[in-house]
């Protein structure tokens, strides 16, 4: 059997370059049932995609913490050094000895075997660095990576249509040339030069939004202190996701307006605005929502940076802290977190796939 | 009239590209103020370039933990111990071994309960247990009892005579039940229980963390109620949201203090430490076992120019671990002067001459060295490049290499290493023993940076065993001086400089009461002009 055609027999039955195009166009020529049993049928098999890598997910992470462990135990910084940071300078022999013994010691498979058991029984284990439990910190510090990663994403998106769309519709515009290499120029700013700059002009310089942290110092924690502080730690995190985003979407649209599957459209008289939207940008967004899903780690490590320079309290942060600390229990934890943030990211990209390219066999992903 | 007296002239240099795109870029900034305008009256909100890792006093003496605890001892204006949880100074037997200390009787925790001889008891039983885990038990080594003459009375029984113990007894006192089991574990690290003038009342991790005064404490009702701190790890956004008038007051390097220094209402204000900078001479090395040689190695080195160059002229060149913090027992005389002539003609005599590459050389061996620094701290990077460069003009040559900390200890026996100290510089003891004392001439990867020159003068040794005997404190300090006039005659190391701590503050004047104190390795908002924040008064 040959899957797509038999996937998706109503576009089978459409003339090959319209196929590119999906459904909608297709659907006219197919009768309502049998395109209810390719959607049923597409949805059993997501569901057999979601399983499987569900399944995979389990002993990734478990080889990904291990390895955590592993290389922390090459690197020549320890855990005693780590933990006592610039003491150390005044640290004498025997109270090192008594701060080695606290940290407890062992091989490094003892280690992570130690941390492992510990986590699946919920308790991943105590933070050196923090001197406090691993979940507690996670607990605290999540919500706020997550609240300006998602927003910041989020907006990315919704600017990057809006430019792709501006520059592919008018490729000859000044305007557009000036926003395409505007693109590649911010591509190269790396993420604490555009924290700092969006808060020399936003804040110091126009005063308009906080220039960092949650609240203003010894305000209280509320939703409207923390929607202005907000801003610019969100804006840093889109506008690193903005010149990608909006230029694989512009090379994209462009191959599609020239695209046969968009000229058979004009040919039969659909208007533009209707080819654009319909027709042409959710072809064009494949590719962008593929790479999305596997972006994600590279978001939190800019996360991070963001975060630090913004004050802003996120896991980021404590990520680095762990590193440098050799806090091995926060670091695996936060390492796998972001490990099955990015598989989750990778699968829901997939998914999204699926729904948006009929071509698409989940089978094969 | 206010009364901190070392605050700085203002100084620009442009010495530094950095420091003056940093300078351009605040100022070519318009003065927008952000949301915070509200005139903080009763309180304070400062910036902290480091969120602490732990509020255990046991494991974080001498910095913020100093609004949560009182020691028996405290540090007072101008570096001085004064009596803090206990009634008067305490007091030795003949021999100095056994110390009797009168407690308050006025004084609870912040939970309420009474401060009594048991607190005092649990507190140098933990510092002193392996099983805590505190960083400072080998300081309490000379410890061998504590015991309760009565519920306010304590006396330490020491292995032997030590007159530094007042210095020692700053440790700040927990409520005995809350200590818990290691410093690790223990809910001090987040919920300090102490008898101190503030207590934590919100502690949002990574962000921010708010003081709130007590209104029983026993030396009186602070009147600035609330502090504030924010966590802002970026020196940049630190010098940008100060000039936005966000908060009142950070630490800054000196390049940016000096740079903010008059901007708005915003003023430099320094301290003077302990803390000091030097680099090792490790006697493994060929060279640096002759006196000769480190001596000229000393006189080779431009230390007014690293002071002026590197820290705006906000330092103190040294000739020995000894600062001028450490008051009488400093010794003025003692100093190297920059001579690199001299240092120059100190080496063809030791025989180490110049060849025709600009290398010195004695028997075939070049005079070459690799200097270590940890790479992160900028500070101590600029420091080993300014040596290699005054030594290479008298044709040493230096190696320069960015270590981490693992690397440092690793490496510490044969490589020089720029070094930090002064982490409790109010006795003339804890400022230089570790530093010079034979004790720790052989080299101990687990102890790496005590006397990491590997040096041994039994001058030097007998001098510091009889000031540890002294009880009469003038000539303890006359012994201290005797021992830095040795130290110059035949030097363990490059001493280079005390540094001032630098911060910049705004609205400093509505306040009375605010002195200048010596600050010791650790600094940030519970040092600078608010380390007195407590007795601080409306004018």
């Amino acid at each position: 059997m040959v899957e797509r055609r038999v996937l998706d027999p109503a576009v089978s039955m459409t003339p090959a370059p319209e196929r590119a195009v999906g459904p909608p166009l297709a659907s006219p020529g197919a009768s309502q049932g049998a395109v209810r049993a390719t959607r049923n049928r597409r949805g059993r098999l997501v569901g057999v995609l979601v399983g499987r890598r569900l399944a995979w997910t389990v002993p990734l992470l478990a080889v990904i913490s291990l390895g955590i462990f592993a290389l922390a135990a090459l690197s020549p910084a320890d855990a005693t050094t780590g933990f006592l940071g610039a003491r150390g300078e005044f640290t004498p022999a025997s109270s090192r000895d008594n701060v080695e013994e606290l940290l407890g010691h062992g091989t490094w498979l003892e280690s992570w075997l130690a941390w492992a058991g510990s986590t699946l029984t919920g308790d991943p284990g105590w933070s050196t660095a923090y001197r406090a439990p691993v979940a507690e910190i996670v607990a605290a510090r999540l919500p706020w990576t997550v609240l300006i990663m998602a927003t910041g994403v989020l907006s990315a998106a919704v600017l990057s249509v809006v430019l792709a769309l501006g520059v592919a519709l008018t490729p000859h515009h000044p305007v557009s040339r000036t926003v395409v290499g505007g693109l590649w120029a911010v591509t190269a700013l790396p993420s604490f030069l555009v924290s700092l700059g969006l808060m020399a002009v936003f804040a110091i310089g126009l005063g308009w939004l906080p220039a960092g942290g949650l609240t203003n110092p010894g305000a209280d924690l509320t939703a409207g202190q923390v929607a202005t502080h907000m801003v610019l730690p969100t804006a840093a995190v889109a506008v690193s996701q903005v010149p990608w985003m909006s230029l694989h979407l512009h090379e994209a649209l462009r191959a599609q307006l020239n695209g046969p599957a968009v000229e058979a459209a004009r040919v039969r008289g659909l208007s533009e605005p209707t080819i654009v939207a319909r027709h042409a940008l959710p072809a064009a967004a494949i590719p962008v929502v593929a790479i999305a899903g596997t972006r994600l780690p590279e978001i939190v490590a800019g996360a991070a940076v963001v975060e630090l320079v913004l004050s802003w309290p996120g896991l980021g942060q404590a990520l680095v802290e762990a590193a440098l600390a050799q806090d091995l229990a926060l670091l695996a934890t936060v390492g796998v977190l972001l490990t099955a943030a990015s598989l989750l990211g990778g699968l829901l990209a997939d998914v999204a796939l699926v729904a948006l390219d009929p071509r698409t066999d989940p089978r094969e992903l | 009239m206010r009364t901190v007296p070392h605050r700085a002239r203002r100084r620009r240099t442009s010495s530094s590209v950095l420091a003056l795109a940093v300078a351009v870029a605040l100022t070519s900034c318009s003065t927008g103020g952000t949301a915070t305008t509200a005139e903080s009256g009763a309180g304070l909100r400062l910036a902290e370039s480091t969120e602490y890792a732990s509020l255990h006093p046991l494991d974080h003496p001498l910095g913020i933990t100093t609004k949560f605890y009182d020691g028996l001892v405290n540090v007072g204006e101008n570096g001085a111990l004064e009596p803090g949880l206990a009634a008067q100074m305490p007091t030795p037997d003949e021999d100095l071994t056994t110390w009797t200390v009168q407690l308050r009787q006025d004084v609870t925790f912040s939970d309420g309960s009474n401060f009594t001889a048991d607190d005092v008891l649990a507190a140098y039983d933990a510092v002193r247990d392996p099983a805590m885990g505190s960083w400072m038990a080998a300081d309490y080594a000379m410890v061998d009892a504590v015991t309760a003459l009565g519920e306010h009375t304590v006396e330490f029984k020491l292995s032997h005579s030590y007159a530094g113990l007042p210095a020692r007894l700053t440790l700040g006192i927990p409520a005995s039940e809350a200590l818990g089991d290691s410093v690790l574990h223990s809910s001090l690290a987040a919920e300090p229980v102490g008898t101190g003038p503030y207590v934590l009342e919100d502690w949002r991790r990574g962000e921010s963390m708010a003081l709130s005064s007590r209104d029983d404490w026993w030396a009186g009702d602070p009147e600035v109620e609330r502090i504030d701190i924010a966590f802002v790890p970026d020196e940049n956004a630190r010098a940008q949201r100060l000039r936005s008038g966000e908060f009142d007051g950070a630490q800054l390097s000196p390049r940016l203090a000096a740079a903010l220094d008059g901007v708005n209402d915003l003023e430099l204000v320094t301290n003077p430490s302990g803390d000091f900078r030097g680099i090792s001479l490790p006697q493994s090395l060929p060279f640096f076992q002759d006196p000769q040689v480190r001596t000229a190695v000393n006189l080779a080195t431009d230390r007014q120019a690293m002071i002026d160059g590197i820290l705006q002229g906000h330092g103190r060149p040294l000739a020995t671990p000894m600062t001028p913090a450490q008051g009488d027992s400093y010794e003025p005389s003692a100093r190297f002067d920059h001579d690199p002539a001299r240092a120059a003609e100190l080496l063809d005599g030791a025989g180490w001459t110049l060849t025709v590459d600009g290398v010195r050389e004695k028997d075939g061996r070049q005079f070459s060295f690799a200097l270590m620094y940890f790479a992160e701290d900028t500070l101590r990077r600029d420091l080993a490049q300014a040596f290699a460069s005054d030594l290479s003009e008298l044709g040493i040559r230096v190696e320069l290499e960015g270590v981490d900390r693992s690397q440092a200890a690793a490496s510490m026996e044969d490589k020089a290493f720029v070094l930090g100290g002064g982490d409790l510089p109010y006795d003339a003891d804890t400022q230089v023993y570790r530093q010079v004392s034979s004790d720790f001439a052989d080299y101990d990867p687990d102890d790496p940076y005590s006397n990491p020159s590997g040096y041994a003068d039994e001058q030097v040794d007998r001098l510091l065993a009889e000031s540890r005997e002294e009880a009469d404190p003038q000539i303890r300090a006359g012994l201290y001086r005797e021992l830095q006039t040795r130290l110059v005659q035949n030097p363990p190391m490059v001493s280079l400089m005390a540094l001032e701590h630098t911060y910049v503050a705004q609205g400093l004047d509505r306040w009375d009461g605010l002195a200048p104190v010596v600050e010791p390795h650790e600094h940030g908002v519970a040092w600078g002009p608010w380390w007195n924040v407590e007795s601080w008064t409306r004018p």
